[in-house]
Parts: structure tokens; C-alpha cells; sequence
């Protein structure tokens, strides 16, 4: 697999696209064995008729089609879900066609070697390009396969058609990551300029048919390129046509751009074009008071992270609040729909009483405060205490930061303070956002509630988080202490709802923090439980541990 | 036969300059070191040459080959060490260079076997877990393997113990040896002295002066301390040609003499006393390169 750039490349990434086409592919497997129960159901019929068209929209849903298996496919998974996964991969793979390399200073090596940049450019093209087919490639293979059993009805040309789409769409943001990483040499900056094409656009797409004023800029969008017909249905439409041209403008620009540049320098200059673009060697005088102390600068290393997902969890929350009034119009259909479904999947998944899924607590708190919102609360915490902790640690600087005069407890220390502070940081920003949500979509929600939530949200983070900092400190490994922290998260959540199913195990659920976090009640429909306090126990002994062990252990061997 | 041939090449990072009016000659056969402090344009000038940099004006050839539309061609030819090493952590030593030996498209196992057991290079861990040390013996058997006509070295001994600074030195002179060229930057004189057959000094972004190290050292002043059986008179040999400066040590029996040119007539005036000890230290280098910088800062 060393046999030159487009091997090499392939090796790199092959890991991560198998997790990427594994998910992509239980997401779709798991959406298509709930069509089944969808497909017959009049109450569900009755809802979508009912709905506003706003909210439509930006569930990808087309009430005229919805109940039928093409229709289903593509607003659960080809219009929001699918073109998340696959843009989040593809975005990564056009960040390291060069940026990566060059920040990490590998790229003088590479370039060394008797290869032209254009030729490293198009092996990497081709590598990415292959790579990123499996993500839609592996959910065709299980629409092909779901397709019979679940009675999708799907043509096979179809799900060839949407796949293809899929894939494209993904080639386009690539495209614009790697642009942008071949300009600048930097991947942070390629990611941004991707992703921040791509929310405005999908948003472009999405409200286009209730917004006239968004109509010129929608043809304009990837995305409305992409589905403005239903591939499932609508085969190949001149859209597509669009998405190869736009990725192959944009593969072309960076070869180009990429064969004009001066690689890892201060400056970034295209002397050429006479574009120049500075860094500046001056830290902005507003973030210097950050730089005081170990925790301090732990903020000042996190706070754009911090903030990008704390709007996440808010986007998701408001979201959640913004559905309520219309579901509330027609509480019987809402419950049929819920009804509708086995209660084993909502047990499964921590909701012990899917009857609660029908009350604005239960309905709101379903995303932000049992699915989305812990899983991005504990990735925060988690992959913060890799960041900060075990990278530095493995890349050095632990060694610079120790011949200060400072104890390791008190940087340890310092840290996991500064990494508590943020978590609360996003817990306010959530608090707040659940007020406005409260009072715009007249939820009806309790103010200690809505904090009681939060709070519940921080702590589970901050027990994880100190989870894989005890861990980090005995094994010495950021990577160990994320994996097994993650299992351990998915087991114990899983152990929660299972519990509740399963006699034999049930015992053990009080052994879950998801349990002293969810509890039996829905997080929005109770205040700062006692159970909080274990969390908060849990979190604080892992940070002992960690701040007692890393005393006693040789650093960075 | 040049190896190495820039005119006028010069290099701006935007309004900053990295390397001005740059007029280079390596002769294909010897050991060039570009002696120079921090920041004075050592590493900008060889990532010009490699074409990471463009050149702002002027041109440069290597094998007569142009430096940017040739610069594959040149590469093939070309061993090259990065200053600022960074490698593929996550690959072991031995992948690292099989896979750079693949876009050689050579087969350099033996070579690379050889080059390993000579640095002691255990190459089957990964790179990650390297010292410094052993990383830049990767670095260097990654710009040796393939043999190559022209060795490009940015500070090549940085993490490198004596024993195997002394390894490098050997592996240098098996190139000089075979006709093969050698262009290192370094700012470690004694060094360069060693190693090098002609030196470029630069300073402040321009090559001041180039020659050979033999030239550098005659080129400066000697200095001879000489110890009597009784007190001379220094007036004697302060009015010598040859003698610049006379120090009187010692309660005036040691005199500590800075002459250039010849010390033929300091010994025949020393000569006429009895003597009881005689030495002198021949300029290195050093002295030189100092004086550079030091004549500069002055003028």
C-alpha cells in the first residue's frame, strides 16, 4: 500500500471510510426497518397533511410521497442525514489533499521526491474521489438489499440515481475544502470555508419552496442541484450535470493554484496573481488575558470549538422547540405516531415511557437532552481532554509547559478546571436558547426545568470527561482513553433502556450514569435531580484519580 | 562543471526578504556549506532551489536543469534533508522509506539496510515513538539512499551524537569521494571546517563572500604567545611589520603577539633572548566568520 501517493492516500483514509460507510450503512438499515411500520399508518397520513409547510421543508418531507417507500428513503435519509454523513467525510478528505501534509511540514519531504505537485494532486483526487464513493456505496447496497424485505419498492436504477447524487454532492464540497487547503496550506481554514458554504446553501435549498426571495439563489445551490427532484423517483435530472461540473472546476482551480504557490511559509503568497495573504504574528490583544494560566488557556485553546458546539446542541434544540406547536395542533395523530411504533425501539433508546415523547418535555427533550445533545456534550468533554491532555503529552510541549516552575497535578488540574468551565459555558448558551425557545413556541416549560436539564447535560459531560482523563492517566494514551470511554458511554447508555427490558440485567441499571442522568423522566420534566450529584461525584473522582496518578507515572515515553 | 548555478536569485515573503541577489557556484565534486546565524536566508534559499519557494527574480539551474519548470527532474537526481524534519508519524522507519523509495521508483532495501545498521537505526518502530535523534538518522538515510549525484543538507548534524556525527562526516567524504556534490547550510562552524570544501557566508539575506576554507583560515591573523627567561621589551616587537597588536601578560615576562603574514621575523627578533616556551594558534573559521559579522555591525 506504499506503492506511490494514490496508495498511500488510500491507506491513510481507508480506516476512517470504513467507519464513515459503516455508520452511513446502520443508518440506513435502521430507517429502512421502521418503513413498515410508517407505511400503512392513517394517522401519520393525517399529520403530514396537517403540517405547515415551513416544517416540511426542512424535514425533506413531500407529504404527497412520504408514505411511500421512495419518498420515505429520501426525506429520512437522502435529504438532511445522507448529505451530512457524506459531506462531513468528503469535507475531511478535501482539508488533507494538501493542507494537512503542509501544516504537519511533511509536504517538503514528499515534494522532494521526484514527483511534480500536479501529479500528487491527482493521485490524491482519485484516492478521495474512491474513497468517498463507499459512503453512498455502502447505503445503496443496503437499500438494494432492504429493498424486498421492507417493501421500499425502490427501482434499482433509482437508488443507483440518488447514490450517484449523493456521491457528487459530497465531490463538490471536497472540491471546495480542497480549493480552499491548496490556497492557503492551512486544513482548519479549508474545512471552515466548506462548511461554511454549505450550511448557507442546504438552508438556500431547503426554504426555497416557501421563500420566493430565495429562488435565484437556490439555483445557485449544490444542494437544490442535488434534490430538487427526487432521484428515487426522477432518475437522472439535469442537476447532476451541475455537481460534476462544479467538482471538476473546482479540482482544476486548486491544481492550479497548487502548482503556483510557495509551500509552509509564514506567508502565503501567490506571486503570480499578486494575492497575499498574512498571517498575523501578533495574538489578538482581547484573547492575551487567556494566556495567565493552565485553565485560562485551556479556555483560549477551546473557545471556537466551544462555541461551534454549543450551536449545534442550540440549532438542534430550537429545532426541536420550532416542531412543537405544529405537532401540539393534532396531539391524537402524534400519538398515534408514536403508537404506531413498538415501544421496545424508544425503551432501547432511554425513553421509558414513550406516552411522555407526546408532552412538550418529553417531545423537546427527545433530541437535545437524549440523543443529540449528550452525544455532543460527551464528545466535547471527551475528545477536550484528548486534545488538550494526551496530545500534549504526545507531541512535547507537556515537557516545555513541566520546566516551569508548576506541579503536573495543578496543570492537570488547571486543565480539567478550565475544561468544566467551557461545559458550563455550553450549558448556559443552552439555558438561554431553551428560554427563548420556551417563550417564542410557547412551550409551557417550567424555567427550573429547562436549567435542571442543562445542569443534567454538563454533569454527564463532565463525567466522561474525568472518566477518560483517570484513563488517560494510566494508560498514557489519547487515543485509548477516547475508545474506551466510548464503549463505556455506549454500553451504560444502552445498559440503561435494556435494563428496563431485559429482568436479568435489570439490577445493573442503576450502575449507568445514563440512568442517573435520564432517570425515568424526561430531562426537560424535572429540575437538578438528586441522581446529578453521582455524576458530579463521578467527575471529580476521575480528576483525582488522574491529578494523583500523573505524579507517579513517566511523562511521554 | 557547475552543479549549482543561480543568478541574481532573490526571494521576498511578501515585503519581508528571504534571500537577496543570490550568485551561487557549487562545482560538482565538492562539499559546499552555507555558514550563516539564524534567519539569515539559509533554509529560503535551499527551498528555492527545491522549488517549494518561487523565486521572486532571478533564475537558478541545477544539473542545468531549471530549478522551477525542471524541477522533477532535478529531484530524481537529488537527496534532500529538511531543515524543520517532520515525517509520517504513524509509519515505522522502514515504511517511511520504502514508500519514498517507491516514488524513486528504486529498490533501495539494500542500501537502506546498510545506511541503518551504519547510523544504528532501528527501523521497525514507529516513527512517533523515534528520538530526535534517530528521527534525523531517518531523514538522512531517506537523502542517501538512492545514491544521489547531488546532496541537498539543511543543518544535517542537529540530534546527531559524536559517534555518528563522525558516521555523517565519513558518509560525506564516500560521496566526495565518488565525484558526488554536497550542498549544506549549517551555523555550526567547527563543522563546516571539517566538512566543507568551500564556504559561502551569509548575512543579512545576501551571500557576502565565498572561498575556499583553506583561503578563510590564511586569510586571518595569527596569534603567538611567546614566554621569556627575562622581560623583553614589547616597543621591539610592537614596531614589526607583521605585528598588529602586542599584549604584555604575566608580569612582562609573556608576550601574547597578533601578527599576520609571516612569523619569520617575530622568531628572529624572539631569538635573540632565551626562550622558554613558543606558541601559536592558527585562525580558524571562526575568527573569520566573526569578523564578518562583527566588521559589519561596526561599519
Amino acid at each position: 500500500m506504499l506503492h506511490n501517493v494514490f496508495a498511500k492516500a488510500i491507506r491513510d483514509n481507508l480506516r476512517s471510510a470504513i467507519a464513515w460507510m459503516t455508520g452511513a450503512g446502520v443508518l440506513t438499515a435502521w430507517l429502512i426497518s421502521m418503513y413498515p411500520y410508517i407505511r400503512g399508518s392513517e394517522e401519520i397520513k393525517e399529520l403530514l397533511e396537517q403540517l405547515p409547510p415551513e416544517m416540511i421543508a426542512t424535514f425533506g418531507v413531500d407529504p404527497a410521497t412520504f408514505l411511500t417507500g421512495a419518498g420515505y428513503v429520501s426525506g429520512q435519509m437522502y435529504s438532511f442525514i445522507g448529505p451530512i454523513i457524506m459531506i462531513g467525510f468528503a469535507v475531511a478528505l478535501g482539508a488533507a489533499l494538501t493542507a494537512t501534509e503542509e501544516r504537519d511540514g511533511t509536504l517538503d519531504m514528499l515534494l522532494s521526491a521526484p514527483i511534480s505537485r500536479r501529479r500528487i494532486v491527482v493521485s490524491r483526487i482519485a484516492a478521495g474521489a474512491l474513497l468517498s464513493a463507499l459512503v453512498p456505496g455502502a447505503m445503496a447496497v443496503v437499500l438494494l438489499i432492504g429493498n424486498g424485505p421492507f417493501g421500499l419498492q425502490l427501482s434499482i436504477q433509482g437508488i443507483l440515481a440518488v447514490n450517484v447524487g449523493l456521491w457528487l454532492l459530497g465531490l463538490v464540497f471536497a472540491g471546495l475544502a480542497g480549493a480552499a487547503g491548496a490556497f492557503t496550506g492551512r486544513p482548519g481554514v479549508a474545512r471552515g470555508v466548506a462548511f461554511s458554504a454549505a450550511v448557507p446553501a442546504w438552508l438556500v435549498t431547503t426554504f426555497a419552496p416557501v421563500l420566493e426571495w430565495l429562488d435565484v439563489a437556490s439555483r445557485m445551490s449544490p444542494f437544490t442541484w442535488y434534490m430538487e427532484k427526487n432521484p428515487l423517483l426522477d432518475l437522472w435530472s439535469t442537476g447532476l450535470a451541475w455537481l460534476v461540473m462544479s467538482s471538476v472546476t473546482l479540482g482544476v482551480a486548486t491544481l492550479w493554484v497548487f502548482a503556483r504557490r510557495d509551500i509552509a511559509t509564514e506567508l502565503t503568497v501567490l506571486p503570480q496573481t499578486r494575492i497575499t495573504t498574512k498571517r498575523s504574528r501578533h495574538v489578538k490583544p482581547r484573547s492575551v488575558y487567556l494566556l495567565r494560566s493552565v485553565a485560562t488557556k485551556t479556555v483560549w485553546d477551546r473557545r471556537r470549538t466551544t462555541v461551534l458546539w454549543a450551536a449545534g446542541i442550540s440549532s438542534v434544540l430550537l429545532a426541536s422547540f420550532s416542531a412543537w406547536p405544529a405537532l401540539a395542533a393534532n396531539p391524537d395523530a402524534l400519538a398515534a405516531v408514536i403508537g404506531a411504533m413498538p415501544p421496545e425501539m424508544f425503551i432501547i433508546f432511554g425513553t421509558t415511557d414513550p406516552a411522555a415523547m407526546a408532552t412538550p418535555a418529553g417531545f423537546i427533550s427527545s433530541d437535545a437532552y437524549l440523543s443529540t445533545g449528550p452525544l455532543v456534550m460527551i464528545i466535547f468533554c471527551v475528545s477536550g481532554v484528548s486534545a488538550l491532555v494526551a496530545k500534549e503529552e504526545r507531541s512535547g510541549t507537556l515537557d516545555i509547559l513541566l520546566s516551569n516552575p508548576i506541579r503536573r497535578s495543578a496543570v492537570l488540574g488547571g486543565k480539567a478546571v478550565g475544561l468544566a468551565f467551557l461545559a458550563g459555558v455550553i450549558a448556559v448558551i443552552l439555558t438561554v436558547v431553551g428560554f427563548v425557545g420556551n417563550a417564542v413556541w410557547n412551550a409551557g416549560l417550567e424555567p427550573m426545568h429547562i436549567i435542571g436539564a442543562n445542569v443534567g447535560l454538563m454533569l454527564l459531560g463532565i463525567f466522561f470527561g474525568g472518566m477518560s482523563l483517570a484513563l488517560w492517566s494510566f494508560l498514557g494514551s489519547g487515543g485509548a482513553a477516547v475508545g474506551i470511554t466510548s464503549v463505556v458511554a455506549i454500553v451504560t447508555f444502552f445498559l440503561n433502556g435494556l435494563a428496563t427490558l431485559v429482568d436479568p440485567i435489570a439490577p445493573l441499571r442503576v450502575l449507568s450514569p445514563f440512568f442517573w442522568y435520564l432517570g425515568d423522566t424526561a430531562a426537560l420534566a424535572k429540575g437538578i435531580e438528586p441522581a446529578y450529584l453521582l455524576l458530579l461525584l463521578g467527575g471529580v473522582l476521575g480528576t483525582a484519580v488522574a491529578v494523583w496518578r500523573v505524579e507517579k507515572r513517566d511523562l511521554g515515553t | 562543471m557547475m552543479v549549482i548555478e543561480t543568478s541574481g536569485l532573490t526571494k521576498f515573503y511578501g515585503t519581508a526578504p528571504g534571500i537577496i541577489d543570490l550568485d551561487l557556484e557549487v562545482r560538482e565534486g565538492e562539499i559546499f556549506g552555507l555558514l550563516g546565524p539564524n534567519g539569515a536566508g539559509k533554509s529560503t534559499t535551499i527551498r528555492t532551489l527545491l522549488n517549494f519557494l518561487l523565486p521572486t527574480r532571478g533564475s537558478g539551474t541545477i544539473f542545468g536543469l531549471d530549478i522551477h519548470k525542471e524541477t522533477v527532474a532535478i529531484k530524481r537526481r537529488t537527496g534532500y534533508l529538511p531543515g524543520d524534519l517532520a515525517l509520517y508519524d504513524r509509519m515505522t522507519g522502514r515504511e517511511f522509506l520504502l514508500y519514498f523509495a517507491n516514488l524513486r521508483k528504486i529498490d533501495t532495501r539494500t542500501r537502506v539496510r546498510e545506511l541503518a545498521d551504519r547510523f544504528d537505526l532501528d527501523l521497525d518502530r514507529p516513527i512517533k515513538a523515534y528520538s530526535s535523534g534517530n528521527r534525523q538518522k531517518v531523514g538522512l538515510v531517506n537523502a542517501f539512499m538512492h545514491d544521489p549525484e547531488l546532496l541537498i543538507l539543511d543543518e544535517p548534524t542537529g540530534g546527531l551524537d559524536p559517534l555518528m556525527q563522525q558516521e555523517f562526516q565519513d558518509l560525506l567524504n564516500e560521496v566526495r569521494d565518488d565525484g558526488r556534490t554536497v550542498f549544506l547550510s549549517s551555523h555550526i562552524l567547527p563543522e563546516v571546517e571539517r566538512i566543507a570544501d568551500r564556504v559561502g557566508i551569509v548575512r543579512d539575506q545576501r551571500l557576502v563572500t565565498v572561498d575556499s576554507v583553506e583561503a578563510f583560515k590564511d586569510l586571518g591573523r595569527a596569534t603567538v604567545t611567546i614566554r621569556f627567561a627575562s622581560i623583553p621589551d614589547p616597543s621591539a616587537f610592537a614596531s614589526l611589520e607583521s605585528v598588529l597588536e602586542v599584549d604584555v601578560r604575566n608580569g612582562g615576562d609573556t608576550l601574547v603577539l597578533s601578527i599576520e603574514g609571516t612569523v619569520d621575523a617575530v622568531l628572529k627578533m624572539a631569538a635573540a633572548q632565551e626562550v622558554l616556551s613558543i606558541s601559536t594558534r592558527a585562525n580558524e573559521l571562526e575568527d573569520v566568520f566573526l569578523s564578518y559579522y562583527t566588521d559589519a555591525d561596526a561599519s
